[in-house]
């Protein structure tokens, strides 16, 4: 008998989506694909044409915007160019602001990740879910409370002065230190949650072996734990500091008028008539640039990790 | 007083610290309920037990306003929800399901884009796209964008939890002569479902939350419950605001606290 | 051979594609299984085993050949529209369904009518003495009764074909030992050809009518337990069913005339090994004009193996006089007791090793120890060719 070879889609079929799943998946494409993607390319197209001073654009190449962000050429533009300090002064602070977020939220999440995962498996998970519950709060409504708890006439100076802690009311809101708690605050449960995922993965009898050999408790941490749930501690780090860099709410209702971030500098280009849109892209541009290449980092680094774990 | 252990996986001051973190996390959430109850118009003093703030959200002056916004965010984030369900569910089948296919680590990309950009960006980009094209900005431009980023909300627990069923039982149905759509219907599923719940009120809560997308993309007089209030607070924290967010937060809870146990009921189930 | 086949394999063969290395998981098979039997494939794990039975399921492409069903060919349905139905390792029954909803599920897409569901989903429900849990869910149950429900569900539509894919691998050994007869008591009841995989020696021998032993993507025998046990084809089959000491051996030529005391015991062997053919050979070890079954011809002066089961090997302390027949001396090199049987290591005076087991009959005596010298039989009529 003349043997005869099956084509793909002819013998028997492996799933049930097997040959549909371009049909499936042309929703996801789709939306995301017009209401995202696209969106992301016509914003960078924006940040080329010409400010309209009623708010909006006017179809004409320039390069005014990034211009703008980088060169400073003086009042009325006729001065020799020189670099832009006050966005990318915006820029670094919003950097630094997003960075010491990150630590504190290691240095409070770490060990509460710790905690949870040497836990029982019956009261691990009702700690997970009293760490993820503030997340599902909506996030305006905790900054706000933040913002109640840290006035000067709020509850928090009033107990202090009240037990007789402090004279006078520290001064706390529209401060540095506030935007940080609040991004501390917002984001501490993407640091616990990772990291909580790899120690749980752990393999404590590493730690028992290191004891066995004469390693002491915080030897064993620093030079056995934490490497082991290093990828846990990397992907919480990301997931802090991304989020805390483009924040609005924290800087916005904490930080006041004169602790900008990149956030505010943003929204403050769409806001009524006074708004610079090609201006408002360019930032948003640079500032998806940043975040993409961190991203790209983390994966190749990630990709690595995995090729060499095999 | 920590007292020492013998455990080698024990170390001083993490319990401490664990605990510190609720207290962070809850403290101030735990004030402004609190507070909601003061029988005082000032926010500051603590003057008794009273409704009176609730009493003022639901009849005051501004209670119009606040029905207003409240329905249109329910509105939204049920249409967003189950939208971006339905395009999560379809995504997972294909995604995790069948033979790998070229374009797949893009696609998986696409699905989690919402993800990585960061919502200040997407405000942006979506703001200019819709004016680009002259798109009227109102509820509709709203529940576009929100059904955007809801995808990969409810696209994370539909996924894992399809992957954790092993594609045997399809073997079997069709074994048992089912066809592929019996196979899906009767089988798949219902065992899906618990993964699918968690998904669609996952994508319910971000969407309820979000406050910088909408802000970008809702028109002028067009307000939900977040922009609303966020408008009402840059004229200074009222009571009544707290005690919104005091009904807010206990929805949220609510609505964490049965996906918890439904994920929780679907794992037993096996 | 039965007159009906029930499954023909013709010249299949599987390929898993690969950009650098592709896997053939089974190499131009062709064999038939007849209708009503209890055939199994048995062999080690990653032998293709499991993938022929898939195949035979419809959860696996074809690359090449047919798959015939009663004389049609099959190998281009899908798995909902054969015939066919299967049993799976981890019994994969739907946990969201009652036990009754999981048996009537394939009578119900098959579209029977409800009076016909009722009272077939009933009688497997008694079949498996399970009618009591009906209503439980599958995650209610023990490991041995999700393997019944399985089993029920898959007899339920009436398949003209079984499969059952390692069945009883995740039941303990009490539990496993009680469903073989259940598994073979169903089979002779129902009449429905099954088709067992197993890696477990002991299940197939226990169970078979035939057994089809795999290897490497190919079958390395098709027969009947003692076929498989008493005279294996070559080296693999020899050691995967039981034990088995290999020797070397020269053949001298065809049959020398029987000597007259071993006529009758040979005769009696013949009937058991048709299709054989008789060679003289001399063992490397010392032992000469051995007349020995082989299933294929060799010439005069060819190297080949032979094969011996260990239990069949006879020791005795080393006596006195000359010319014993079929014997060669040796050293007892270690003795383990085993409960049934004991096991003993010879070195034999040539150096070769050789593996017995003496059964620990009542009046059994172990009158030799280790290190003892001894001489060891070794009956022609145990001694079989192997083809490689």
């Amino acid at each position: 008998m003349a043997g005869w070879i099956t084509k793909g889609g002819n013998g028997a079929q492996t799933s049930i989506v097997d040959g549909k799943q371009h049909i499936l998946l042309m929703p996801a494409w789709f939306v995301i694909g017009i209401l995202l993607v696209i969106p992301v390319l016509v914003m960078l197209i924006y940040s080329f044409l010409t400010q309209d001073f009623r708010g909006g654009v006017i179809w004409e190449f320039t390069l005014e915007a990034y211009d703008q962000f980088f060169i400073d050429r003086g009042l009325f533009g006729d001065e020799p160019a020189r670099i832009e300090w006050t966005y990318l002064g915006i820029f670094w602070r919003s950097f630094l602001q997003a960075l010491f977020a990150m630590v504190f939220c290691f240095l409070i999440g770490f060990p509460t990740a710790y905690f949870i995962a040497t836990r029982a498996p019956k009261s691990r998970s009702f700690w997970l879910f009293l760490i993820t519950i503030p997340y599902w709060v909506n996030l305006l409504i905790r900054t706000v409370s933040m913002k109640f708890l840290i006035r000067d006439t709020g509850p928090l100076n009033n107990w202090l002065m009240s037990w007789g802690v402090i004279d006078d009311p520290i001064s706390m809101i529209n401060t540095n230190f506030a935007i940080q708690l609040g991004l501390f605050y917002s984001y501490l449960p993407f640091m616990v949650l990772p990291i909580y995922a790899s120690i749980e993965r752990y393999n404590f009898a590493l730690s028992e072996a290191a004891a066995d050999l004469y390693s002491n408790r915080w030897t064993t941490l620093f030079k056995v734990v934490i490497p082991a749930v290093k990828p846990g501690i990397i992907a919480g780090c990301i997931l802090v500091f991304i989020p805390s860099l483009g924040a609005f709410l924290a800087p916005d209702l904490l930080g006041g008028a004169k602790n900008f971030m990149i956030g505010s500098l943003v929204e403050e280009q769409f806001k009524g008539q006074s708004g610079d849109w090609p201006f408002g892209a360019a930032v948003s541009m640079i500032l998806l640039t940043i975040i993409m290449i961190i991203l790209l980092f983390y994966a190749r680094a990630q990709s690595r990790d995995n090729n060499g774990g095999h | 007083m920590a007292k020492t252990s013998q455990r080698i996986s024990w170390y001083p001051g993490f319990r401490e610290m664990a605990w510190l973190c609720l207290i962070i996390l809850y403290a101030p959430l735990i004030i402004v309920m609190v507070y909601s109850f003061n029988n005082s118009p000032s926010i500051t003093v603590w003057k008794g037990f009273s409704l009176v703030w609730y009493n003022e959200v639901f009849f005051g002056p501004e209670a119009g306003k606040f029905k207003q916004a409240t329905v249109n965010s329910l509105t939204i984030a049920i249409l967003a929800a189950v939208t971006s369900t339905v395009i999560a569910t379809l995504s997972a089948l294909a995604m995790i399901r069948g033979r790998a296919f070229r374009g797949q680590a893009v696609t998986f990309g696409l699905i989690n884009l919402p993800l990585m950009v960061p919502e200040i960006v997407t405000a942006v980009a979506t703001l200019i796209f819709f004016a680009s094209i002259g798109f009227e900005r109102g509820l509709l431009s709203i529940l576009l964008a929100h059904i955007v980023f809801c995808i990969p909300f409810a696209y994370l627990p539909i996924a894992a939890r399809l992957q954790g069923i092993s594609n045997v039982y399809e073997q079997a149905a069709r074994d048992l002569y089912a066809t592929p759509g019996q196979t899906f219907r009767l089988i798949l599923f219902p065992m899906m479902l618990p993964g699918i719940l968690s998904g669609f009120l996952l994508a319910f809560i971000i969407s309820l939350d979000d406050f910088i997308i909408t802000n970008f993309v809702k028109g002028a007089g067009v307000e939900t419950l977040p922009t609303a209030i966020f408008g009402a607070v840059k004229q200074g924290i009222k009571p009544n605001i707290m005690a919104i967010s005091t009904l807010m937060l206990a929805a949220s809870i609510l609505l964490v606290t049965i996906s918890y146990l439904i994920s929780r009921m679907g794992n037993n189930r096996d | 051979m039965t007159d009906t086949h029930a499954i023909d394999i013709v010249s299949v063969t599987k390929v898993y594609p690969h950009r650098t290395d592709p896997v053939v998981a089974l190499d131009n098979i062709s064999f038939s299984i007849g209708d009503n039997e209890f055939f199994t494939l048995l062999g080690p794990s990653g032998c293709g085993k499991t993938t022929l039975l898939r195949m035979i399921g419809g959860f696996e492409d074809i690359t090449k050949g047919q798959i015939l069903l009663f004389g049609d060919d099959i190998s281009r349905l899908q798995s909902n529209q054969r015939p066919v139905n299967t049993v799976f390792q981890q019994y994969a029954l739907f946990p969201h369904l009652t036990v009754y909803e999981n048996v009537a599920f394939g009578l119900k897409r098959l579209g029977r009518d409800t009076d016909f569901i009722k009272t077939q989903t009933h009688a497997m429900l008694e079949l498996i003495r399970m009618a009591e849990f009906a209503e439980r869910k599958p995650s209610q149950l023990s490991g041995g009764q999700q393997q019944r429900v399985a089993l029920a569900r898959a007899l339920a539509p009436q398949p003209k074909v079984l499969l059952l894919d390692e069945p009883l691998s995740a039941l303990d050994l009490k539990l496993r030992q009680a469903m073989r007869e259940e598994l073979k008591e169903i089979q002779k009841h129902t009449g429905i050809t099954f088709i067992f995989v197993t890696h477990d020696q002991e299940e197939a021998l226990t169970m078979s009518d035939r057994i089809a032993v795999m290897s490497n993507g190919q079958v390395q025998q098709i027969g009947s337990p003692k076929e498989i046990y008493d005279n294996p084809t070559n080296i693999f089959v020899a050691n995967f069913i039981g034990e088995a000491n290999i020797l070397k051996a020269k053949v001298t030529g065809p049959e020398k005339s029987p000597a007259k005391a071993s006529k009758a015991k040979a005769s009696k062997a013949q009937a058991a090994a048709k299709d054989q053919v008789k060679l003289c050979v001399d063992l490397e070890c010392g032992i000469k004009g051995l007349n020995i079954f082989s299933q294929s011809q060799f010439q005069k002066g060819k190297q080949i193996n032979v094969m011996i089961r260990p239990e069949r090997i006879q020791i005795k302390p080393l006596s006195r006089g000359r010319g014993k027949v079929n014997t060669v001396g040796g050293t007892v090199k270690s003795i383990s007791y085993l409960g049934t049987d004991t096991q003993v290591q010879l070195l034999l005076d040539d150096g070769e090793s050789l593996l017995a087991r003496l059964q620990n009959t009542i009046d059994a005596t172990s009158s030799f120890g280790v290190g003892n010298k001894v001489e060891i039989t070794i009956p022609e009529i145990a001694i079989r060719a192997l083809s490689e």
